[in-house]
């Protein structure tokens, strides 16, 4: 807990276990990689906090999604696949985002021991039920952009996991304006508050699973107040 | 000391090779970049001793044939070695990256790939499965053959880099399998300047920046590129010049 702007769950989840699947982790990121998501073009650009460093590609999406229908750019983006509108924009227009989503569910067969690491958080306590989880992979040099969700937006109750605290990852103190670096792996924040990360030269990966919090964690980590 | 060509660290083809055609296929080159990126090569895990020059980049960035280095010398029980069986290349690099952290943002369409007895034809052979999402490039390449600017080509790739990567400097060893003494003849292009990319004294520590978006280098000089935070890419065409164009270029 750091002020209330994030709040650590370190020692309610079983860290060593979930330690001991990094190396099946990275194997069942290298084979389903195909089966994966390039960058994200569905998040709206309004929710990303504006950087001289790049053009984010949401950016770049929503000028695309403006064209006329006629333009040059639009008709080579004709059947694109989403995956591939992403590479496409990125190298036509120079969109920037370096994330890589793998939805664990979807890849079963890739992670299963992980999908058993994550049921079992049931039985832990954690969560009464799960409804998704995925992870986020960062190429190496790749910003973890700065975004928030909407205030209209229910609180979300999900837990994010890192392999290592070596990516610095943190929620932005809207008092003071300044960054608050979690000092923890597994965290909840209320994702109303700005938060990202800095970049570091090497790839990275973190967990997230989103569902419904039991009553004990969402009193251990002051649920109910959130976004009040 | 740099080799150079005709005593200039490159040179600057841009009189001689018009690129327009290229330049103006950008949106299809993206879309086919796009189409086939399953087909591309993701890093490069192999490369020979001594023709990187690591010494300008921070310890904290290890490339990944570093890391491809690494699992060689690893004992067949170890478990980061069992963890990489079954993997083709282009897995591996991925689980390389997120096992040993290993950096290479780079990814590579070949097109065209030397294949036995390319430089006695002037007809394309060697023709890989990503020229297909290429069909005007395909086009064009051959178009350098009719333009008495290459003799015979044996290869042609797209270096696609992700926004942030870093070309690490390297001088490359000698490309054509079958006649590895003959140095490298090829037009580098790229579609615009934003990437910088430069030729490196290693004696005086000197960077000559290519300021032209088609050039020709010794590819035995130390090169590399600086960072933009933004995607890019560089196409390369490998062949044997003409005559008249080696004339042309030398002058």
């Amino acid at each position: 807990m750091n002020n209330f702007l994030y709040f650590s769950l370190d020692n309610h989840v079983p860290l060593k276990e979930f330690d001991n699947l990094h190396l099946s982790i990275c194997s069942g990121l290298a084979k389903s990689r195909k089966n994966s998501q390039t960058a994200n073009l569905r998040v709206d650009p309004k929710q990303i906090v504006k950087s001289n460093q790049f053009t984010h590609l949401s950016e770049v999406y929503k000028s695309f999604y403006e064209a006329s229908t006629n333009s040059e750019l639009k008709q080579h983006a004709r059947d694109l696949t989403f995956d591939e509108l992403a590479y496409y924009l990125k190298f036509a227009l120079g969109g920037y985002d370096l994330y890589q989503t793998y939805f664990i569910y979807d890849n079963q067969e890739h992670f299963g021991k992980l999908c058993q690491w994550i049921e079992n958080l049931k039985t832990q306590n954690i969560f009464k039920e799960i409804h998704k989880a995925y992870i986020l992979t960062l190429d190496a040099g790749g910003i973890p952009f700065e975004h928030f969700h909407y205030a209209d937006q229910p609180v979300e109750e999900f837990i994010h996991v890192r392999p290592k605290i070596s990516r610095p990852f943190y929620v932005r103190d809207p008092i003071e304006d300044k960054k608050v670096y979690m000092q923890t792996r597994v965290n909840w924040w209320n994702t109303r508050l700005k938060h990202g990360g800095d970049k570091m030269m090497k790839p990275s990966y973190t967990v997230r699973i989103d569902g419904k919090f039991t009553d004990y964690i969402k009193s251990k980590i002051n649920f109910n107040y959130a976004g009040t | 000391m740099i080799k150079g060509i005709n005593n200039k660290p490159f040179i600057n083809l841009s009189t001689f090779v018009n690129i327009q055609t290229f330049i103006n296929l950008h949106p299809k080159i993206c879309r086919g970049i796009a189409k086939g990126w399953k087909n591309s090569s993701m890093g490069a895990l192999e490369v020979p001793e001594g023709f990187m020059n690591l010494k300008y980049y921070d310890n904290s960035i290890v490339p990944l044939f570093k890391q491809y280095n690494y699992l060689q010398t690893l004992n067949e029980n170890d478990s980061i070695k069992i963890n990489s069986n079954n993997l083709n290349d282009n897995e591996l690099s991925i689980y390389l990256k997120y096992c040993l952290g290993a950096h290479d943002l780079y990814s590579f369409h070949t097109l065209i790939d030397f294949t036995e007895g390319w430089r006695k034809t002037d007809k394309i052979i060697g023709i890989k499965q990503s020229a297909k999402y290429f069909p005007e490039l395909m086009q064009w390449i051959s178009s350098l053959i009719d333009q008495n600017i290459f003799r015979s080509i044996g290869r042609s790739m797209f270096f696609i880099q992700e926004a942030g990567g870093i070309s690490f400097e390297h001088s490359d060893p000698s490309i054509d399998p079958e006649y590895p003494e003959i140095p490298s003849e090829f037009i580098h292009i790229r579609p615009n300047l934003l990437r910088p990319f430069y030729i490196r004294d290693k004696q005086t520590d000197h960077k000559y920046y290519i300021d032209t978006q088609v050039a020709y280098w010794n590819d035995q000089d130390c090169h590399g590129g600086d960072p933009i935070m933004e995607p890019s890419y560089a196409f390369r065409i490998d062949g044997v010049f003409t005559e008249e164009f080696r004339k042309k270029i030398y002058e």
